[in-house]
């Protein structure tokens, strides 16, 4: 019973390691995946086909997972574009009913996703 | 009419095993992941928990035992206290997770803070249970959760390759990482098999006094039930295939879920997700909930039972409320909910095989069953499924770490 608590114990201790991607090209995968994302959601509040509350809350997510990605970015250019990333969710969450920012945040975001394919070649 | 609303602990039981907060999450990120190709996976699944639910409500129909009864009766005190300490922990964390989720649900709805609404999530669904009978929690999950029939819609609207669907159903060689994608196949399998589903579903038929009458409802629960539950799952995959993967999306987010009915969909297709995923989430916390005080009580011989009085069943009444309690507590701490389901796999593979042998083992036993003992067909498919779900206990913790949560 002993051994199997402890083994129980080490497995979760090496699980709690899991989940973070920490190749370079899959750290850019993963961002170009919520730039494509926060471009998604900004495109809806453009066409206004979505909620204020969603775009908010939905949008601090998104960032915070790039925040997440920038403190654990395996470089430079990494960390930078995860900066800029989560910089514009947090712009799309802070005025998500407004439909001019959301345009511009739409753009940036395509930019941002077209960079992190080249960075994940 | 009548037979409808009586189908509602099947469908709530499947929508809780099948589409609680980790689920959702999971199915969406296979189909991202592989589009159509595990598409098979489900439908074995679903197989295999049709076969074991069916088994458990006839015993209870038959025997009036739900399982855990058999499980300590059939594998002893300090095996079944094993069996029961994985399950608790199974349920509580799962329970965790599902508050977590509805909070998060509620969020994206109403966009209030999230700790504000983990209390309200805890304190409307301590209330749901204290108040309302039995059948009526059933149908109210039950039925609000199928809102998740949006994304079957969103499915179509997003015109995938139906021939490339089709294919899917057929087991193939795997694109790419061959570890990740059996980390999906093991994933998926597990979660059909989520051992509290069982738990929930026979002391639901203890509960609701079934007899040997009631047979024919039993089949009709665990096919119509978890059919809509697999049909759920399916209908995520689909989606997620359609939209994500060709766009290079790797969902995380419970917000991401309900993205794939918004853009087909748009303002209604947004909201009709976020009220399903609402309810599904909310059934599986009550599931989680209602089995972990459940275990207890048939474990060490309580009196139990949602139908009679708080006064009756003192300490069954007692369990739930702590449990949610403690949940509640878990939530405050701000962990991943998502996250917190995945780790529940750790004990769930301990709490498997020692759930469905006794089932096989009293679903055999003449003198429990008489004439309604299995027959070789159900054997068949119980034994094949019993060696299926081995393999899932076997193989999860290592798939886990070698494919870092399915990131590869």
């Amino acid at each position: 019973m002993r051994r199997a608590a402890l083994l129980v114990l080490a497995l979760a201790l090496a699980l709690t390691g899991c989940g973070q991607p920490k190749e370079p090209a899959k750290q850019a995968e993963t961002l170009g995946s919520i730039s494509t994302e926060g471009r998604i959601v900004a495109d809806n509040v453009v066409s206004g086909r979505t909620t204020e509350p969603f775009v908010r809350v939905h949008s601090a997510a998104l960032a915070e997972q790039a925040r997440s990605l920038e403190q654990a970015a395996a470089t430079p250019r990494l960390r930078s574009l995860a900066e800029r990333i989560s910089g514009q969710l947090e712009d799309l969450s802070d005025h998500a009913d407004d439909k001019g920012l959301a345009n511009r945040v739409a753009a940036r975001l395509e930019r941002a996703s077209r960079t992190a394919e080249e960075l994940a070649r | 009419m009548k037979n409808l609303l009586q189908v509602a602990l099947g469908i709530l039981a499947a929508i809780g095993g099948f589409v609680d907060i980790g689920d959702l999450v999971f199915n969406v990120q296979a189909g991202a992941a592989f589009g159509y190709r595990l598409l098979w996976v489900v439908v074995i699944g679903v197989v295999g928990i049709i076969v074991y639910s069916e088994m458990c409500g006839r015993v209870a129909a038959v025997a009036g035992r739900p399982v855990f009864d058999a499980v300590r009766e059939r594998l002893g005190f300090s095996v079944g206290l094993s069996a029961l300490i994985a399950s608790e922990i199974v349920n509580f964390m799962t329970l965790a997770a599902e508050v977590g989720g509805l909070a998060i649900g509620l969020q994206l709805l109403s966009g209030l803070p999230f700790h504000l609404l983990a209390l309200v999530a805890a304190l409307a669904l301590g209330l749901v249970i204290w108040v309302l009978p039995f059948e009526w929690i059933e149908r109210l999950f039950g039925y609000m959760g199928l809102c998740l029939l949006v994304f079957a819609v969103a499915a179509i609207k997003l015109h995938p390759d139906w021939s490339a669907v089709a294919d899917g159903f057929v087991p193939s060689s795997p694109p790419g990482d061959r570890l990740v994608y059996a980390y999906f196949v093991i994933g998926l399998l597990g979660a059909a098999m989520t051992p509290y589903e069982v738990y929930f579903y026979s002391s639901g038929a203890v509960e609701e006094g079934w007899t040997p009458k009631d047979l024919g409802l039993n089949r009709a629960n665990a096919l119509i039930g978890y059919g809509l539950g697999g049909f759920l799952s399916l209908s995520l995959m689909i989606m997620a295939g359609a939209l994500f993967l060709p766009n290079g999306i790797e969902p995380e987010l419970l917000g991401t879920v309900a993205l794939g009915a918004q853009v087909p969909l748009g303002t209604i297709g947004l909201l009709l997700a976020l009220l399903g995923i609402c309810f599904a989430v909310g059934g599986a916390a009550i599931d989680t909930c209602f089995s972990g005080a459940y275990n207890l009580a048939q474990f060490f011989g309580w009196e139990w039972g949602k139908n009679r009085t708080h006064a009756e069943a003192p300490r069954f009444t007692l369990a739930w409320l702590v449990l949610i309690v403690l949940a509640l507590g878990v939530t405050m701490t701000g962990i991943d909910p998502v996250m917190l389901t995945e780790y529940a796999v750790i004990f769930s593979v301990v709490a498997l095989p020692l759930t469905y042998l006794p089932i096989l083992l009293v679903a055999n036993d003449r003198a429990y069953m008489g004439r309604y003992v299995n027959g070789r067909v159900a054997n068949a498919f119980g034994v094949v499924y019993l060696l299926v779900i081995l393999v899932v206990a076997v193989t999860a913790i290592p798939l886990m770490l070698l494919t870092n949560q399915g990131q590869g």
